[in-house]
């Protein structure tokens, strides 16, 4: 059929020319991809992967002259769930939280079903140990994070002091020294960013410090009687 | 030391520069393997087996090449007939993975026969249309004839079904066709009754169609076909120009699917960036060009044919794998040869090397056996013409 004087040597040379032609344009579609367009890549990339978390600093004690602590803040913990979760991740981290932290089914599923905000809290003011236990299993899960509440306690009732108010769990003075000082009292939250997988896991390696962690700092009053 | 010396040099021969590059690019890819395999509990687990796959792959290249051509061209039609038998028996007995039924499950590894057909599809499709060189049968008949010793194959894949192969028999069945000097209309012709198989497969198949929605548009389908596209878009701006190195590819370990294989590309290029994904585009091509050059010094047309074809065959599957990587082409689910992971893929390289390097030596034994001929048939008239110099005395004395 194929006559071998009559055959067409071009052939060969078109399938050269055509992956060539192939070869440039995959080279010039990675070159985009690689360098062109990486800045907004990144940008999509640092918004949908990266996640902020946010320490809050102690607030500071007030003292009096003599050295009594006249107001502190006592930190609880609460272990909380992101509602979006569901199916094989739901089972998986719910199974962990029955067996690891004796925390009963039932009432994590109902939880979950009346919950009306983004996440739930499952279990309140815990102790070392669970703490430990949450590090252990969940430390790279973000679906399942700790949240620490601040509450002020006052050892008088003098109105000197003041008082303090909540706002996104944050402590902040509204009346006497409590607001007078709050600067010095509230020290500067730890503010991080960290990417989370797919799955929802943290990776260690991006995590990022924005600010630095520093305690309030401790305010020593002139006056030694308190009433 | 004499012996040595021989050894060496046998041992060097061995391993001519085809057979080292497919090593070198192999080893490269087990690396590529490990990077790729990092999120995993055992990331080790996959690069083992594949430098397992590895050195069977290079015996079988070796032991290939000590086969003579002549004698896997003698008994293609045998091969060519057990290849469509694995395929059918594939089917039948086959294990299926992504609603696809083309693997042999045998407790610790898998063999996919599609895999292992290629190099003997391209040898057997060159074997035919050479030995139809001289035939006086009309070229229509001859290419519809050609066309049906072709389709077995085809239309067992499309049966598993795996259009990313069978896409890869098909070009390279035009392909064979074209460089033996077949009617560039009958190329048309074939193309043009596609079109309508492909809506077919469109109809019968909702997925694919699903894949190119995505590919149209993946943002859109962000939480489905388009979620690997994009993730394959961002993990090569992760690599950038010069690569995040091994182990440090963040994106593909977080977010990438199959970054061991369907993906492997856009892993590569995150570790080794811009630089590195250019320089294995560079060596397909330049194996291609290689392949081109060594066909015209060739002789024989069909070895010549047949080690282009091959080569192509390698080149088009790593072209359509990168263009799925780079957003070129819709996802089709081909492996990067010698990079990829896969068992079947990578020995199934091997043997296309192994075949190449077997094609070479013949080639070369044709030439040495023809150059000796024509020497001994030179001979006697060197020595007609000493004879004659005998003759002639070396000093003629003029008078003057």
């Amino acid at each position: 059929m194929v006559q071998e004087a009559i055959l067409p040597k071009n052939r060969f040379n078109v399938l050269l020319a055509a992956l060539l032609i192939w070869a440039g344009l995959l080279s010039i579609r990675l070159f985009y991809f690689t360098v062109s367009n990486r800045d907004t890549a990144f940008s999509q990339m640092e918004t949908e992967s990266f996640e902020k978390g946010r320490i809050r600093a102690m607030r500071g004690r007030i003292l009096s002259a003599d050295g009594d602590v006249l107001a502190f803040t006592k930190r609880s913990t609460s272990l909380n769930i992101k509602t979006h979760i569901s199916g094989s991740q739901l089972n998986s981290l719910v199974e962990i939280l029955e067996k690891e932290l004796k925390l009963p089914r039932r009432s994590i599923l109902v939880k979950m079903a009346n919950a009306q905000g983004s996440s739930v809290t499952l279990a309140e003011n815990l102790g070392s140990k669970q703490i430990a236990q949450f590090s252990k299993y969940f430390a790279k899960n973000s679906s399942v994070f700790l949240k620490m509440s601040f509450e002020r306690i006052y050892n008088t009732r003098s109105r000197k002091l003041g008082v303090t108010a909540n706002e996104n769990g944050q402590l902040i003075g509204i009346s006497g020294f409590e607001a007078k000082y709050d600067e010095l009292l509230t020290g500067r939250d730890l503010v991080y960013e960290v990417m989370v997988d797919r799955q929802n896991k943290m990776i260690e390696k991006t995590y990022r410090e924005v600010s630095n962690l520093e305690p309030g700092r401790d305010i020593h009053l002139t006056e030694k009687e308190w009433p | 030391m004499i012996s040595l010396i021989r050894f060496i040099k046998r041992f060097a021969n061995s391993f001519c520069p085809v057979l080292l590059c497919a090593i070198l690019l192999s080893s490269w890819g087990c690396l590529a393997i490990y990077n790729a395999s990092l999120q995993f509990p055992q990331p080790e687990y996959y690069a083992i087996k594949q430098c397992t796959w590895l050195l069977i792959g290079i015996g079988l290249a070796l032991t290939l090449y000590r086969v003579n051509s002549e004698l896997i061209f003698k008994f293609i039609p045998w091969i060519y007939m057990f290849g469509v038998l694995s395929l059918v028996l594939v089917l039948f007995a086959g294990h299926s993975h992504n609603h696809m039924k083309g693997w042999f499950h045998t407790g610790w590894f898998s063999i996919q026969p599609s895999e292992f057909c290629k190099p003997v599809f391209c040898l057997a499709m060159c074997w035919y249309l050479h030995s139809k060189k001289d035939s006086e049968e009309g070229e229509f008949r001859t290419y519809l004839k050609y066309l049906a010793w072709a389709s077995p194959f085809i239309i067992l894949l499309i049966l598993q079904p795996d259009f990313g192969t069978a896409l890869i028999y098909l070009v390279l069945t035009l392909a064979i066709y074209a460089v033996f000097g077949g009617k560039v209309r009958y190329l048309v012709y074939t193309v043009l009754a596609g079109v309508p198989a492909f809506s077919i497969v469109l109809y019968k198949y909702p997925y694919v169609l699903r894949r190119l929605q995505g590919f149209w548009n993946p943002e859109a389908h962000s939480d489905g076909a388009g979620f690997h596209l994009i993730q394959l878009e961002r993990s090569l701006a992760s690599g950038g120009f010069w690569g995040q190195s091994l182990g440090k590819g963040l994106w593909s370990q977080g977010y990438l699917p199959l970054t061991h294989n369907d993906s492997i590309y856009a892993s590569f290029c995150e570790a080794v960036g811009f630089v590195g994904g250019f320089a294995l585009i560079l060596v397909f091509v330049v194996a291609l060009y290689a392949s081109n050059r060594k066909r015209e010094r060739m002789k024989n047309s069909l070895y010549g044919n047949a080690l282009f074809i091959m080569v192509f065959c390698l080149t088009f599957q790593a072209f359509l794998h990168i263009s799925v990587n780079v957003q070129l082409l819709p996802p089709t689910g081909i492996t990067l040869p010698f990079i990829s992971y896969g068992g079947s893929s990578l020995i199934s390289s091997f043997l296309i090397v192994g075949f190449c390097k077997s094609i070479i030596e013949a080639d070369r034994r044709e030439r040495r056996l023809l150059k000796s001929q024509e020497s001994s048939e030179v001979k006697p008239l060197e020595e007609d013409f000493d004879a004659l110099k005998t003759a002639v005395p070396e000093k003629v004395e003029v008078a003057g």
